[in-house]
């Protein structure tokens, strides 16, 4: 007796949907190349039809046995399974932990890194359940300030330093203090 | 060579030496340890540096120091915060994270501490003694074998079989062999799946993937879950400074220790394959050697799953210094890293070197003795406090984590589309999570997938088919090794649910 629920179902679904995404996307980049004759699609291909082989072969063992034979989890820990949360609160904080790195990223070009990244540190420490504002702002003052050391001071990355003012004057005031650091200590 | 061998001792003890290879292994460890620095980036850091110093045996005794320091270092993120910064480290979070979920970190540690330095010492002595004889095997390593060497990497999955979710891991890892092929290969110049994104031509970044999968369900799930984000991870802070491995479990990971030094040092010396795959394979083989009661264990916080990998990318960590000293030839990015500074200091790696520059040559080597050893005396004590960050409640470590992630990403690539990827991935990495996929086969097959891609490519243009599999008895018996890694636990499986 089949012991298929609904999940599964759409499990399996979504997986056929990535391959066929996969599969119609490689048509964009599908030509011969002379010094392989496989040409750029056939690996990726291959890989789709063991895809596509184990997929079925997968809905085939969940047709037979359910997932109750599946359960346990590599690199997790039993106590890690059992999180308590409430379903409509975690949307919520789902749509919030996800859109922060979002509006982080697009943030980059016109406040720069140097002046956004304090203030989405703050917010995700907030997020995350903390509610003491000193400790919020300790503990934001002392990523950034690693941060800073690390890929300002000793990396020397370019860091984007947007394009509005005030926060792209920020920026300048930034780099000149890392100029005259390294110059004062010759480095 | 016994010669040679002092004129290193003579060198590399110098107080002045000894003083850089431990300044070295402590920059190492601290930079290694923040999540999105792999040993890549940390020794390219530290080289403008080093090369002020003018003498190029100590410049290298440093940065050798800042390598073998960073894979430690590495190894601490990834049992701590389940955030491997780097390849080679990514099977240590198998078992290491679960034991420090356990609130064994400190224990973990420790392990991850003496498997270190077994792994690096023992490489040593195999480096000094076999190092040339060595050089020549390893350049007996074609495409074919490589390919086959790979296959055997990728059997690692095959830790995930039990409790009939071999399926499972087998989609994941197929997946991640798909991300792999996302840019240009490095075969031929045809964009793949870079949905015109220009960023992506270069394809995915490790850390950015790495990241998104562990880093950010890992804010998520701390986000949603009101018990665990109001403390830290780890309730039992006496456990965390506990630090002792009895007698059992010292007996238990000697064998395991001798064996991945062995394994991990000779898949180390060959040219491109390194520490990461030594790392998945030491985990297979293990696994697959260990009894029953013990293989239900691994990957729940099993100390032979987490000596096992340490070792082997340790001992393949010096293991890659094989080629690079005696073939110039870099065995892995790191060490192509490190042929920057030979050639900065007007050196040229090579069978030359040994000759005409024995005591940079032997000075290296020697370094090394004293630097696992440094590694050793520096962590063990340290332990209970590096440990002790799991005890800092995880509304303050997830933003570290996760902001250090996104700069690593942003400057690896220096483009705003790896944060927007880091957060794709965090996305795919939850979903996974609910539906009860695993991750880390995703990461395996990733990591190693444009590797399989390339030598499978070559091997197949070089022998115009795939006869190389049968034709070279080398490659044919690795593909039989990853059959039997692959369909052992299977067969075993079938066997014990049968006999019920």
């Amino acid at each position: 007796m089949s012991k298929l629920k609904t999940n599964h179902i759409v499990e399996t679904l979504i997986w056929l949907t990535i391959i066929a995404v996969f599969f119609v996307y490689s048509f964009e980049f599908d030509q011969e190349i002379e010094i392989y004759i496989f040409g750029a699609t056939g690996w990726p291909r291959v890989i789709l039809g063991f895809l596509l082989l184990v997929t079925m072969g997968n809905f085939l063992h969940l047709y037979k046995k359910g997932s109750e034979v599946q359960k346990g989890r590599v690199g997790i820990t039993d106590q890690e399974e059992n999180i308590t949360y409430d379903s409509l609160d975690s949307i919520w904080k789902l749509i919030a932990i996800l859109s922060l790195p979002l509006i982080f990223a697009w943030s980059l070009k016109p406040v720069g890194f140097y002046s956004a990244t304090p203030i989405f540190i703050a917010l995700t420490i907030l997020l995350l359940g903390e509610k003491r504002i000193k400790w919020v702002l300790g503990i934001t003052l002392f990523i950034y300030l690693l941060l800073i050391v690390l890929f300002m001071v000793i990396l020397n990355a370019p860091l984007p330093q947007g394009n509005i003012s005030p926060f792209y004057d920020f920026s300048a005031f930034m780099l000149t203090l890392n100029t005259n650091l390294h110059q004062s200590l010759n480095f | 060579m016994f010669d040679g061998m002092l004129l290193g001792l003579e060198t590399a003890f110098t107080l002045q030496n000894m003083l850089f290879a431990a300044l070295g292994c402590f920059i190492g460890t601290i930079i290694g340890m923040l999540p999105g620095l792999g040993p890549m980036s940390v020794v390219a850091i530290m080289i403008p540096v080093s090369l002020q110093i003018g003498d190029p045996s100590t410049t290298l005794i440093l940065l050798a120091g800042v390598y073998y320091g960073a894979i430690f270092g590495g190894s601490t993120s990834s049992i701590l915060i389940n955030a491997p910064g780097e390849a080679a480290v990514v099977a240590t979070a198998f078992d290491g994270y679960p034991m420090a979920q356990k609130g064994q970190a400190g224990k973990a540690l420790t392990i991850a501490a003496i498997s270190s330095f077994s792994g690096g010492t023992i490489g040593v002595v195999l480096l000094m003694f076999f190092a040339p004889a060595l050089a020549n095997f390893a350049i007996l390593f074609w495409s074919a074998e490589y390919f086959a060497l790979v296959l055997v990497g990728l059997s690692a999955i095959s830790a995930f079989a039990g409790k009939g979710k071999v399926l499972k891991a087998l989609m994941m890892t197929l997946l991640g062999l798909m991300l792999a092929t996302v840019g240009e290969s490095s075969l031929f110049h045809a964009p793949r799946f870079t949905l015109g994104i220009m960023d992506l031509q270069s394809g995915i970044n490790f850390v950015t993937l790495a990241m998104g999968l562990f880093a950010v369900p890992e804010a998520f799930f701390l986000a949603i879950d009101k018990i665990r984000g109001k403390k830290g991870s780890s309730k039992k802070s006496q456990e965390i400074s506990n630090l002792r491995i009895n007698l059992k479990e010292a007996k238990a990971i000697m064998p395991v220790i001798a064996r991945q030094s062995v394994q991990g040092f000779l898949i180390g010396v060959m040219p491109g394959t390194g520490a990461t795959i030594a790392s998945f394979l030491g985990y297979a083989v293990e696994r697959n050697l260990a009894s029953p009661e013990e293989r239900e264990e691994f990957g729940k916080g099993s100390i032979k799953g987490l000596a096992a990998p340490e070792t082997a990318n340790n001992a393949a960590s010096t293991g890659s210094f094989v080629p690079l000293l005696t073939l110039g030839i870099p065995g892995s990015g790191t060490t192509a890293v490190l042929l920057g500074a030979f050639i900065a200091l007007n050196l040229q790696p090579g069978p030359q070197l040994m000759q005409d520059r024995p005591e940079v040559f032997w000075s290296i080597i020697m370094s090394m003795y004293f630097g696992n050893i440094v590694l050793l005396v520096l962590n063990l004590p340290l332990v209970p406090y590096i440990a002790r960050l799991l005890s800092i409640p995880r509304s303050f470590l997830i933003p570290f984590v996760l902001f250090f992630a996104m700069a690593g990403a942003y400057i690896g690539q220096n483009n705003a589309t790896e944060l927007l990827l880091l957060l794709g991935f965090g996305v795919l990495a939850i979903i996974f999570r609910f539906a009860d996929y695993p991750l880390p086969p995703l990461l395996i097959g990733f990591v190693l997938g444009q590797m399989f891609e390339d030598n499978l490519g070559r091997a197949m243009r070089n022998a115009n088919g795939i006869q190389f599999i049968w034709e070279r008895p080398m490659t044919l018996t690795l593909i039989i090794s990853a059959a039997i890694f692959i369909l052992v636990p299977l067969i075993r499986d079938w066997l014990t649910n049968k006999r019920k």
